[in-house]
């Protein structure tokens, strides 16, 4: 971990500092940012893809599945927190949390 | 809503792991470009929030074909792009075809890049402008720029006792597009995901120049919550100092009417950049801010209507 976050030495560097790689900020850890953690509960989720669309750091998993007639859908499977800021936006704009009787998503604070 | 579970199963442009603040909206529509449209998209951004936090060495976000460059040229890098492009095609070099994106700040759009947006769009290049709109210089602090609205607070119009944030109302740089008589101009917000989906795909895949505004809320430089991005959004529509509307040649469509269009208020109000306005002392500007946005959506409603 220590290592991969220590800055490169020029000699180590492509020539002229190309970035070789495209997407490759995925290896970088943005969830250290977080003081509020998003908790995702699968009980009550109605898998709308709300949050998925929402989330600006796309740290919504997704898991191939059905609905309940049959048909085949894409659900949330968990929260990455390797990439999730803790913004609050899924808690938010989750229309179950929305409507009062039900939380999905609950924000709770960070443990130091 | 099917239009999302289709959205799902392709992969985004624009990878996690990014720089942008906690809650900055820009990344909603930055996701999307690969998801709506099946053509392989070459993308290249003007200076802003979005390039700086997209590509600090030595990580790009990116997952296409990325180009940057600065302030006042991206539409003329890209409709250099796209000139070379169609000369490959003609030498038969390759038989692909490929659409052009180019993503500027509300900076880089309204004020520094103006003159190259407006001659890349009366040349004709089969591109697509995307500005998004914060509404001001929010990557460098917070300096005021043309799409700042009359009496926001910023660092270079700050609140005082004899000034109340700036002083000017705000351009309509769509409206300045549709002068232009492009194929395609359209205003969209990251609230609503289905509107903004749809007109992403109708600016890509249109054959001609299109321009396509989005309204995307900024984190510290509209003084919110990290959390109140998509709702003041939101609320930018319902008010109708956002409306939700395309031009396809000239044909004016308005996507969203709101049942009761509320005051203007609810939407400064929820904004710590506005605060200094529930002062009495302001009262007038308030009142100028309600003129202007009525008098736009007016205007919006008597084009749709001549143009049905």
């Amino acid at each position: 971990m220590k290592d991969k976050y220590r800055l490169k030495k020029w000699q180590e560097l492509p020539p002229g500092g190309v970035i070789t790689e495209g997407g490759n900020a995925a290896d970088y850890e943005t969830g250290t940012w977080r003081t509020w953690r998003p908790v995702w509960e699968e009980k009550n989720c109605i898998h709308c893809l709300t949050c998925w669309v929402f989330c600006p750091e796309g740290a919504f998993l997704l898991r191939d599945g059905k609905t309940p007639s049959g048909k085949d859908r894409k659900e949330i499977r968990k929260i990455d927190y390797f990439y999730c800021k803790g913004c609050g936006l899924c808690v938010r704009e989750c229309p179950v949390n929305k409507k009062g009787a039900k939380e999905v998503i609950q924000f709770v604070r960070e443990e130091t | 809503m099917p239009k999302l579970q289709e959205m799902a199963k392709k992969e985004a442009a624009f990878s996690s792991g990014h720089r942008l603040c906690a809650g900055c909206p820009v990344p909603i529509f930055t996701k999307m470009l690969t998801r709506v449209t099946d053509y392989d998209i070459v993308v290249g951004s003007a200076t802003g929030c979005l390039e700086v936090a997209s590509s600090i060495f030595p990580y790009s976000a990116w997952k296409v074909p990325w180009i940057h460059t600065a302030f006042e040229n991206a539409a003329a890098m890209m409709s250099g792009v796209e000139t070379l492009h169609k000369v490959h095609r003609r030498k038969n070099k390759t038989d692909k075809k490929i659409k052009c994106v180019a993503i500027g700040g509300d900076g880089g759009t309204y004020d520094i890049g103006i003159q190259s947006l407006s001659a890349a769009m009366e040349r004709g290049h089969d591109l697509l402008y995307i500005c998004y709109d914060n509404g001001a210089y929010m990557n460098t602090g917070i300096q005021r720029s043309g799409a700042t609205p009359l009496g926001a607070a910023t660092t270079t119009t700050p609140v005082g006792t004899v000034v109340a944030g700036k002083q000017q109302q705000r351009k309509d740089l769509t409206r300045i597009m549709i002068a232009h008589h492009i194929p395609y101009v359209a205003q969209a917000s990251i609230h609503n995901p289905v509107d903004l989906s749809n007109k992403i795909k109708k600016g890509i895949e249109i054959d001609g120049p299109a321009f396509l505004n989005i309204l995307s809320p900024c984190i510290p430089g509209w003084r919110i919550a990290p959390d109140m991005a998509v709702e003041l959004a939101g609320l930018g529509a319902e008010t109708c100092f956002w409306p939700l509307y395309e031009v396809e040649d000239q044909n004016f469509k308005v996507n969203y009417e709101p049942k009761k269009k509320l005051p203007v208020t609810d939407w400064l109000f929820t904004q710590g950049r506005f605060r200094h306005l529930r002062d009495a002392k302001w009262s007038h500007l308030v009142q100028d801010f309600q003129t202007r946005v009525d008098q736009q959506w007016d205007w919006l409603l008597g084009r749709q209507a001549a143009t049905k």
